[in-house]
């Protein structure tokens, strides 16, 4: 909200603080002034050159394009020969006296003009060199004082300040309300602008009738009329306030109404009374099938039970939101209806939303208006209309006031100041003063325990007594609160164990990763239905409004955001990409209806363009699932999760054959891994390959995290016994270490495999050769060959009888 | 060839050999070569049963010398060849050669930010607590004095799945959601994801917020004040100047903004601040005693005050990133940084 320092002063008389303290002391109350935007002055490289005002305008003699003025400049009146299309008389002007100079050199002299001697020159602006407009000389506000030097003007002649008015605060979306407010922050005197009015002709009653039949949706409703208005452009000072606070000059009668709504905050309209059908305005709720031109043109169809101001036949305005178009004022409008009324918020929210329309007026409406300032402003317009349209205002004032409410009382106990502001406790006087600068009439209990206010008509954020002790923290300053420090009174038992839990694994699995050269990355919750349903199944979960159909439905799982990652870096020529994520998944529950389902999880991604890079690879050979799963592994580990193992399944999106699920205590799925599938790749085109993994956070933190345990070692030493030989190749890894290690869980503490290779000449086909180095310790004595000879001879029997293994000598 | 001769011919092969190595395996193979087990020295050594008895000592005292003197010939020449070259490679050692590594992951500044907040919160004895981001509309909006058609829901355009389901648009509501379930005293932290329509070069359509809550007898707006200024402090540095200006959110009463003075200018006003001297670090205000009434809570025995921070602005300022979109874009270039 751009609010100018100068209109300000209209009820600010004796503001006279600078700028900055102005809008520190907004800030410091609650209306953040966001800019401070000085309106400059002139530029000019002028001398001997003053304000000086035109008496006179006669043309010249001998010559139709020019005149001959009498130029008053404050000391003496001169007759000067102008040139300038807009010379009039009574304007003020910049005036080059004789020997004044302009900027690049030019001397003013003397000079005769076909026949009439001209002593001095009214400037354009691009002679006074401030733009290159030398369409005509430039007019000067007419508050310029005659006689002072042009660059006495050069100072700031207004400041803008850009406010941000929060929602709560639609009393302060004007001039009047931030002067208000300015008043009680910073003690300077508030008045009320002085309206005259002359009424003359026929009563009102006579031109114009009005009749509400939603009184719920308009509780008052006010009007004037002016016949005889003139239209026109406005006057230079109209358009030039208009300017600064950003609104756009359309005509005298249009931009003084609007002029009143950012001066007041009250929004008018004026209608052509000729356009109303017999001048009879009805204030009621749409009926089926009615439209409306809008004065933006568009013929809008309104659906049943919006407010409308209607004449006999039709509407004719969109209610507190946007006039209609057939009865718009136009050059030729000449009676004018004025209309200043008051609408239900929630009436003027609904037809805004319905219509998907907005507009200064809606906004101020939708937020809350002045019900009591709704006369003030009509008459404030209609006498800015007089003054700049001219015309006759017929005699009265239509007021119709169904919805009339008594003021809004509130009461505060004392007590409660500090039971939420703290120490020091604020004084009933405090309290007192600062309530009556607000206008809020307060009156003491007898014992002076309580104090009650009247809320003022323009107040609608005021509801309970807590909004009440705000008034007093952001009158008198909330620096001047001291702050405390509060002892930990608030006792420390856990709230949750469980997200005090899984956060820390968050940060767990998140330095495992990094340390193992994967950066992190965050995308967006939100992903297109055909990224979706690459990895997940299942229904999708839509937005209703989405901000484009990239956007469309909740992530069911974070690999296509690890995917699109992989694809915008490729491009950017990086040739071993590791990403990992942490975040939710989303999903309906199956057979339940509308429930949601959010999962932590996290994922990552591989893919190596190769060879790597590198003066020596750090790791040469292809990387491959082995190097990947020990990635994982390697995390697994970190995170102490030991009951996992890998069992080849293909899921949604993974290459068969290549991939796998993670699975604890050999039942719960954590989650997934293993080659993203070639169609996956073709279409996003990502030529190296891709390796991936999504694990279930919320699986793995309720099933695999084991405490970490310490378990005592023998002090004597262990011995370690190779064994080879030949097995089927169907038979898993896992199966025959398993196989090993039982042979005498007593003895054997550990099988690794050492060895391991098939489809070699030497080998039948179907077969591989395996070779495990078994660590042999006993926990009471060292181990004597003889002993460990025949566990080794147990190993070769179970391996023989459950593989049929071919055991190597 | 009489065993005397032989010795001299081995050792001048050595040295013709030795010349001519460079490498540490050249040193070893000739060392293999001549003094190993099967080398030359043993099998002339081997020989010696054809060697008369008497001329025995002699043989063995001239071919143990030899064997001396040819280890340390190899030794000597191994000791000069690896004086200057990398053990084993036989290449000039540059130590300024980058080490042959697993490049390194990076975390996420967003997450890093994250962490220091956390950790500040923690150590004032907040606890974390979490909430869905598919939320209600009563838990994102009317449980947070915000009904239908109120005008803060103009502030904040919101994602919906539909009706009455909304992708949350603050963390505030977990607020609602500890408070249904716990009774007073009360403090605890909320971080996550939370989703606005809004996209442009200052506004990315989710974003993080870390949410405060600390509900008691007694809590007061001065609290509020010292805890959130001991907060900014420890975020920011000691003795970061800090204020407190009154704003409006429909869920506390009274509210404020926290600015911390801008570390740019040190308060004098630039562009980073938009002139003002102050950058807004947080929203903050007493708990709305109609956020009290709806969970239960007796407006007249309990006060509290909340507040609620974005993460992005956080680490922007602290990493000096000037645009939001960098976060959600996940460049290396971007990434490698932190």
């Amino acid at each position: 909200m751009k609010i100018s320092l100068n209109i300000l002063g209209k009820f600010l008389p004796d503001l006279s603080k600078p700028p900055g303290e102005i809008a520190e002391a907004l800030t410091m109350g609650g209306l953040e002034v966001e800019e401070i935007i000085p309106v400059r002055a002139y530029p000019s490289g002028t001398t001997g050159v003053v304000v000086a005002q035109v008496n006179l305008v006669e043309k010249h003699p001998q010559a139709d394009r020019l005149s001959v003025c009498e130029v008053n400049d404050g000391q003496n009146l001169h007759r000067v020969v102008c040139g300038a299309p807009n010379v009039k008389a009574g304007i003020k002007y910049p005036f080059a006296r004789i020997g004044a100079k302009l900027p690049g050199g030019v001397e003013i002299k003397k000079a005769k003009i076909r026949g009439i001697e001209s002593s001095g020159m009214l400037l354009s602006k691009a002679e006074l060199g401030i733009s290159d407009d030398h369409s005509g000389i430039m007019e000067l506000s007419s508050d310029a004082e005659i006689g002072i030097d042009f660059n006495e003007l050069e100072k700031d002649i207004d400041v803008i300040l850009e406010v941000n008015v929060t929602p709560n605060r639609p009393d302060c979306l004007n001039h009047l309300g931030i002067a208000r407010e300015l008043s009680v922050l910073s003690g300077v005197n508030f008045v009320l602008p002085q309206i005259k009015l002359k009424e003359e002709g026929p009563d009102i009653l006579e031109s114009a009738r009005v009749g509400i039949l939603a009184p719920g949706a308009c509780p008052r409703y006010c009007g004037r009329v002016i016949s005889g208005v003139k239209i026109g452009e406005s006057p230079a000072w109209l358009k030039e306030d208009l300017g600064r606070i950003g609104q756009r000059s359309i005509n005298n009668i249009v931009d003084a109404t609007n002029y009143v709504l950012f001066l007041l905050g009250q929004p008018l309209h004026a209608f052509d009374l000729s356009q109303i059908q017999g001048r009879e305005i009805v204030i009621r709720e749409t009926r089926a099938g009615e439209k409306l031109i809008t004065i933006d043109h568009a013929e809008r169809e309104l659906p049943p039970g919006i407010l409308v101001i209607a004449d006999r036949e039709r509407p004719v305005a969109l209610a507190g939101v946007m006039g209609g178009a057939e009865t718009e004022v136009r050059d030729d409008t000449s009676e004018i209806f004025l209309e200043s009324a008051w609408f239900n918020p929630l009436a003027i929210r609904q037809s805004s939303k319905m219509m998907k329309l907005s507009s200064e007026s809606s906004l101020r409406f939708a937020r809350g208006v002045d019900p009591e300032g709704v006369p003030l402003a009509l008459d404030y317009a209609a006498m800015l209309i007089l003054q700049i349209a001219g015309g006759k205002m017929a005699r009265g004032m239509v007021d119709s006031y169904p919805g009339k409410r008594p003021a809004e009382k509130l009461s505060l106990a004392l007590s409660e100041i500090s039971r939420v502001l703290g120490n020091p406790p604020v004084k009933i006087e405090e309290a007192e003063r600062i309530f009556n600068s607000l206008g809020f009439q307060p009156e003491k209990s007898p014992d002076g325990s309580l104090i009650g206010v009247t809320v003022p008509s323009f107040r609608h954020d005021l509801k309970e007594p807590v909004d009440l002790i705000e008034e007093i923290a952001r009158v008198s300053g909330y620096g001047r609160i001291p702050p405390t420090w509060p002892g930990l009174r608030a006792d420390r038992r856990s709230l949750s164990g469980s997200e005090k839990k899984s956060v820390n694994l968050e940060r767990k699995v998140r330095d495992l990763f990094s340390s193992q050269g994967f950066a992190q990355i965050i995308t967006y919750s939100f992903i297109s239905p055909e990224e979706n349903q690459i990895f997940s199944t299942g229904p999708e979960l839509r937005i209703a409004n989405p901000l484009s159909d990239q956007m469309e439905v909740m992530r069911g799982s974070l690999l296509p955001g690890l995917i699109s990652t992989v694809v915008h870096n490729l491009r950017r020529k990086f040739n071993d990409l590791r990403f990992f994520e942490l975040g939710r998944t989303f999903r309906r529950e199956a057979g339940k209806g509308t429930e949601i389902r959010e999962t932590s999880r996290v994922a990552g991604v591989i893919a190596r363009v190769e060879p790597p890079e590198g003066w020596r690879g750090w790791l040469s050979g292809e990387f491959d699932l082995y190097h990947f799963k020990g990635i994982l592994e390697n995390v697994f580990s970190g995170l102490n999760v030991e009951n996992l193992s890998f069992r080849e399944k293909t899921s949604q999106g993974f290459e068969p054959g290549l991939s796998g699920a993670i699975v604890l205590d050999s039942q719960f799925e954590a989650g997934r891994f293993g080659r993203i599938a070639e169609s996956v790749r073709k279409k996003y085109e990502i030529h190296p390959v891709v390796f991936a993994f999504e694990l279930d956070l919320d699986t793995l933190l309720a099933r695999g995290i084991r405490p970490k345990k310490f378990s005592a070692f023998p002090r004597h030493p262990g011995v370690e016994w190779d064994i080879a030989f030949f097995v089927n190749d169907s038979v898993t890894y896992d199966e025959i270490r398993n196989v090993i290690l039982q042979s005498d869980s007593n003895l054997i503490k550990d099988a690794r495999l050492i060895d391991l290779y098939r489809g070699k000449e030497q080998l039948a086909a179907g077969k591989k050769s395996m070779a495990f180095r078994i660590y042999y310790l006993s926990p009471d004595h060292t181990l004597t060959d003889e002993e460990v000879r025949a566990v080794h001879r147990l190993v070769a029997e179970n391996l023989r009888q459950k593989f049929s293994a071919m055991i190597r000598e | 060839m009489d065993w005397e001769q032989k010795l001299g011919e081995l050792e001048s092969q050595v040295t013709e050999l030795l010349a001519q190595a460079g490498k540490a395996e050249d040193f070893l193979q000739i060392k293999q070569r001549f003094l190993g087990k099967q080398g030359e020295i043993s099998n002339l050594l081997k020989g010696i049963r054809e060697i008369p008895p008497e001329s025995r000592p002699v043989f063995g005292q001239r071919v143990n010398q030899t064997k001396q003197l040819l280890e340390e010939r190899i030794a000597e020449a191994a000791r000069q060849a690896e004086s200057g070259r990398a053990p084993g490679s036989g290449e000039t050692l540059d130590l300024t050669l980058p080490g042959v590594w697993n490049p390194p992951g990076s975390i996420h500044p967003i997450a890093q930010a994250l962490d220091e907040i956390r950790e500040i919160l923690e150590d004032l004895g907040f606890q974390i607590a979490e909430g869905p981001e598919i939320e209600t509309d009563y838990y994102n909006f009317e449980a947070l004095n915000i009904p239908k058609g109120h005008p803060a829901r103009d502030m904040q355009d919101s994602f919906y799945i539909e009706d009455e389901i909304v992708l949350r648009t603050q963390t505030s509501p977990v607020q609602i959601r500890i408070m249904e379930k716990q009774k007073p005293p009360l403090r605890i932290y909320a971080p996550g994801h939370v989703y606005r329509r809004d996209m442009d070069v200052s506004h990315t359509p989710m974003f993080h917020q870390v949410e405060g809550l600390w509900v008691d007898r007694g809590i007061t707006f001065s609290d509020l004040k010292g805890v959130l200024m001991l907060f900014a402090e420890q975020l920011f540095g000691e003795g970061t100047p800090v204020r407190f200006r009154p704003s409006f959110f429909p869920f506390t009463e009274p509210s404020a903004e926290m600015d911390i003075e801008c570390h740019m200018c040190r308060g004098k006003g630039c562009r980073v601040c938009g002139n003002s001297g102050w950058l807004e670090i947080l929203g903050s205000g007493m708990v709305h005693p109609g956020l009290f009434r709806r969970v239960g809570y007796d407006p007249a025995e309990f006060t509290g005050f909340a507040f609620g921070m974005g993460v992005e602005r956080i680490a922007m300022l602290k990493f000096g990133i000037n645009d939001i979109r960098l976060f959600f874009e996940n460049d290396l270039r971007f990434l490698k940084q932190f």
